[in-house]
């Protein structure tokens, strides 16, 4: 378990994280999200140990990690821009890191290698963003440590090689309990592969929480109701997160189960009425709305 | 085997990612030592070929000392080993410049220590494997050409000592410049400012205390850079280089050795310790400290600002109104490029005005500290009773040397025999120096003291004695008649060793030039120290010398003793060795007498006028030229000449018309025992001893124009 307590770290006059307090569970993949600029990689780099917080605390499974080799040990950091050695080639990157990890696995990595069809004798160089990218993410895999630290690694991977890296990610939680964490700043990145999210804004922590909690107690109704009566009937004791009106339909965004909407419907006369799924976009624009942050402008900019 | 996380496993990692440096380090030793040996050797055969070498062994011998030369202690390798130190270091943590690399290095679990240290060892590495590769090339080559032997062998063995000590503190004082920076061109400044900044701050203070500072004297008191590993090798590699035994090469470099060891581990402790504290986040930042940054730039601003203005003051013939407006802006420009250089940005020049603002001040509060002698530099002559003794020389700089017949410089040499305890005379004159100005002074003559304080602080002071002030003369010959002060200016007082040692003594009246038997050296010497009781200040200030004897000893050492008309005893010993001859000369042996008239008195008539310098310096017509034969005029002109020859210290120089020079031609068939070929001596008019007809036949209208 990664535990952050009261993380703060300024450069210079910039504060860019601020009393940051979130927890990381292990065996689920945490995302991280944030506008650029909200404090996302400085997070990463305070976990992995490249950066001395100013005050708070990293701790990973009860080990402070910043000068710790012992805690490090347990961490794979790829940073936005991963740095492969000047001239080198795959197979000069995994001697490096076979070398720093005690258990990364030399064939499994070759064996990524071939299935992605990255070629271990081309000089990384001539390699494009995404294999550099995908590089990248095959050594961290393969260094087998418990936690993958990935800043920006998703963005920019086509469809196909995203699919095939969840595929990688998922088995070796499954297989010997991989922490990811991932760090972006689009949601629609995280939305399938996160359990967790936290979102950073401006160097704070605006919320953090479960995925699936989240989507159970966001629900989105669009209806037409028979009257006034009947709208404010259906709507009392329910927290409304949000709430737009074209003509006579109503869309309401509302913090409840299923469940609950559709045993307070019943009882309700409307013309119509439906339960649409919400996206993790909308889940964010909705709770973020709620504590005074305009979420469109944050995360879409 | 080595294992995967071992020091050395790491140490072999490193090196792959260092291949460019070696290759680098491989050509730049290549050169210093296999090229440079090629070049010496093939010299020498050359000059074999054109027969420099009389004999196979002076040939052999060359070849060994060409090799010894080569490749033990070389005079141009500092530029080699400080390029290699700058390369060799900042390739090796040049990942610190990168946030990239940073982020892969500082986030793998590496001991942060180890990855130092195995940075570094690897920097050593490079340097030793190409050094000894190289000089054991080169010892092949020399070796197959039988150009070394044990000596040669000895000599490299110091040598290599030597270079790779002198290149350990450049290399750590490269790393410390690295660790307090975070990118490639800060760190080269940085490194040179680390470097050169004691040396700087010493030749800085140094050349304002002579700018401004009447009584600022090196001679006794000369405080040189403790910590400039440039200094040291620049001035004492040729000097070991040059010395005949391997044993005395030892002697001499291994102070050295132990304070650039010493040295080197304090710049690496400190290089280490900023390694320690150095945050990741640095990398790209100019200083990886901020805190540093003010600090920093008042330590720069400060030395470059006065050094500007002391080079427009050196530039400006003693301006110190523009020294001052220089210091002032010089200032104001090095804050900016400072502030400009921290942050890579030439809008932040105007940043941090407090910190650009004590900088500017400190510079000119330090320049008026100087120009107005704040500090009373000038004004200090210590308490009597302050003083333990005193050593000092009085314009007269007379050779002091070694058992070994190695000259000693005379501020070393009079400071070692020279205690005077009675030190009220020399403070009293100290007292009445600043009571006068150089300018007001008839007779200005240096007296370089060293006060001996009892606190056991040593103070070098110089300050000027008007000897043609008769108030002085009392205090002068004071000085003059103790026996300390004869102790500490005549060698021949207090070594008599040397002197019966002497290889040759020879007796000149200007002229004339006598040999005396060496055996008897002590004999003239007991003479001449029984007269040397009636010297002091007085005598010697009115009297000229009448001779003078050379004596000769080992090494070529010689040393040079004045006659005067009463050192009876010294006179009655060379009279009875037939060695004495008057030093005026008897009219009968010459046969004629060249005077050149200079006349001066246009040229100074002409500078008055405000003709051009070069009219004034290359006078046209105005130099005359005529020669005497007539006995009774050169029994007139030898009454009153004096051999140029002859040294008279401490008698007015004033006495002497420079206006004339005057050639005596003496007769071929004369008895004067002459060492020289030419017979023609070189003599000096004494003021208003020109005869009139000198005086008429030299005129601009009657001689021989040199011109013509």
């Amino acid at each position: 378990m990664i535990e952050i307590h009261s993380l703060t770290k300024s450069f210079e006059k910039i504060k860019a994280v601020d009393e940051v307090s979130v927890t990381i569970k292990d065996n689920i993949v945490f995302g991280l999200i944030g506008t650029n600029g909200a404090g996302k990689s400085t997070v990463l780099r305070m976990i992995s140990g490249v950066l001395k917080p100013d005050s708070g605390t990293v701790t990973v499974d009860h080990m402070p990690v910043y000068d710790n080799v012992e805690a490090k040990k347990q961490l794979f950091f790829i940073a936005d821009e991963p740095y492969f050695f000047a001239n080198s080639n795959a197979r000069a990157m995994e001697r490096y890191y076979s070398g720093v990890y005690e258990n990364f696995d030399r064939k499994e990595f070759y064996r990524y290698l071939e299935s992605f069809n990255l070629d271990k004798g081309r000089k990384i160089n001539t390699y494009s963003k995404g294999m550099k990218k995908q590089l990248a993410l095959l050594l961290g895999i393969c260094a087998h440590t418990k936690y993958l630290l990935c800043d920006e690694t998703f963005d920019g991977l086509d469809p196909v090689m995203r699919q095939g890296v969840k595929s990688i990610l998922a088995k070796e939680m499954e297989e010997r309990g991989l922490t990811p964490v991932i760090a972006s700043h689009n949601l629609r990145e995280l939305e399938d592969i996160c359990d967790h999210v936290g979102l950073l804004h401006k160097g704070g922590v605006l919320l953090s929480r479960d995925l699936e909690d989240m989507k159970c107690n966001i629900q989105k109704i669009q209806c037409v109701f028979a009257s006034v009566e009947e709208e404010l009937k259906a709507l009392s004791g329910m927290e409304v997160l949000k709430k737009e009106q074209r003509g006579s339909l109503r869309t309401f965004t509302v913090r409840s189960t299923r469940e609950e909407v559709a045993a307070r419907f019943a009882t309700v006369d409307t013309v119509f009425y439906e339960v649409l799924p919400l996206s993790l976009e909308e889940i964010f624009i909705s709770e973020t709305e709620v504590v005074g942050y305009d979420i469109k402008k944050l995360i879409l900019g | 085997m080595t294992s995967k996380n071992s020091f050395w496993a790491s140490c072999i990692e490193n090196h792959r990612r260092r291949g460019w440096v070696w290759i680098v380090a491989v050509l730049f030793q290549a050169v210093s030592y296999v090229g440079v040996l090629t070049v010496y050797l093939s010299r020498i055969r050359m000059w074999n070929e054109e027969g420099t070498y009389k004999t196979a062994a002076d040939f052999q011998n060359a070849m060994y000392q060409a090799t010894q030369d080569a490749l033990g202690f070389q005079d141009n390798m500092f530029p080699i080993l400080a390029g290699l130190a700058v390369i060799i270091g900042m390739q090796g943590f040049s990942y610190l410049y990168d946030r990239k690399k940073v982020d892969l290095y500082h986030s793998v679990p590496v001991d942060k220590n180890r990855r130092f240290f195995v940075v570094y060892v690897n920097g050593i590495v490079i340097y030793l494997v190409t050094t000894l590769l190289n000089i054991l090339i080169s010892v092949i080559m020399a070796m197959v050409q039988q150009a070394v032997n044990e000596k040669a062998m000895a000599v490299i063995g110091l040598g290599f000592v030597w270079n790779l000590l002198a290149f350990l503190t450049m290399y750590n004082t490269v790393i410390l410049a690295v660790m307090v920076t975070g990118s490639r061109l800060v760190t080269l400044c940085a490194a040179g400012v680390l470097a050169a900044y004691e040396a700087v701050i010493y030749y800085l203070f140094n050349s304002l205390q002579y700018a401004f500072f009447k009584t600022k004297d090196n001679f006794y008191v000369a405080h040189s850079p403790k910590l400039s590993v440039l200094e040291d090798y620049v001035d004492h590699t040729w000097e070991i280089r040059g010395l005949d035994k391997v044993g005395a090469m030892a002697r001499k470099a291994l102070p050295f050795y132990g304070k650039w060891y010493v040295l080197a581990g304090v710049l690496l402790g400190a290089a280490w310790f900023a390694y320690r504290r150095r945050p990741s986040e640095a990398a790209g930042r100019a200083m990886a400290f901020r805190i540093l940054e003010p600090f920093v730039k008042v330590a720069v601003v400060i030395p470059s600002a006065l050094c500007l203005g002391m080079w427009v003051y050196s530039a400006g013939y003693g301006n110190k109104t523009l020294m001052l407006v220089t210091v002032a802006a010089s200032g104001v420009i090095a804050s900016a490029v400072m502030e400009v250089l921290y942050d890579f940005d030439l809008k932040s020049m105007y940043r941090h005005l407090l910190s650009s603002g004590i900088a500017v001040a400190g510079a000119v509060i330090l320049f008026f500290v100087f120009k107005e002698d704040l500090l009373g530099y000038d004004k200090y002559i210590p308490l009597e009773n302050e003083v333990e003794s005193i050593a000092m020389v009085l314009d007269y700089y007379p050779d002091f040397w070694d058992e070994d017949f190695a000259y000693i410089p005379v501020a070393e040499a009079s400071e070692e025999h020279m205690h005077i305890e009675d030190t009220a005379p020399v403070l009293a004159l100290a007292a009445r120096a600043q009571q006068k100005t150089y300018e007001e002074m008839d007779d200005p003559r240096a007296l370089h003291v060293l006060y001996r304080l009892a606190s056991g602080r040593r103070v070098g002071r110089v300050f000027y004695v008007d000897f043609s002030d008769a108030d002085n003369a009392p205090f002068l010959d004071q000085i003059t008649r103790m026996k300390e002060y004869k102790e500490g200016t005549f060698k021949i007082l207090t070594d008599q060793d040397s002197f019966d040692l002497a290889q040759k003594i020879t007796y000149s009246n200007g002229a004339v030039e006598v040999a005396l038997p060496v055996e008897e050296a002590l004999n003239l010497r007991e003479a001449y120290l029984k007269d040397l009781d009636k010297f002091d200040f007085t005598m010697a200030r009115n009297n000229r010398p009448c001779g003078e004897i050379r004596f000769r000893f080992p090494n070529w050492m010689t040393y040079t003793i004045s006659v005067y008309e009463n050192y009876e005893n010294t006179i009655a010993y060379l009279q009875s060795r037939e060695a004495y001859y008057p030093v005026q000369l008897n009219p009968e042996d010459i046969e004629s007498i060249t005077v050149t008239n200079y006349h001066y008195e246009l040229q100074m008539a002409r500078e008055e006028s405000g003709e051009e310098a070069s009219s004034i310096l290359f006078p046209e017509n105005s130099t005359v030229t005529e020669t005497f034969y007539e006995e009774e005029q050169l029994a007139e002109i030898v009454q009153g000449i004096y051999p140029s020859v002859l040294s008279a210290p401490w008698n007015n120089y004033k006495e002497r018309d420079d206006n004339y020079s005057v050639i005596v031609m003496f007769k071929k068939d004369t008895t004067y025992p002459y060492i020289r070929s030419d017979y023609s001596f070189s003599y000096q008019f004494m003021k208003d001893s020109v005869p009139a007809f000198v005086e008429e036949a030299t005129a601009l209208d009657s001689g021989e124009s040199a011109a013509d």
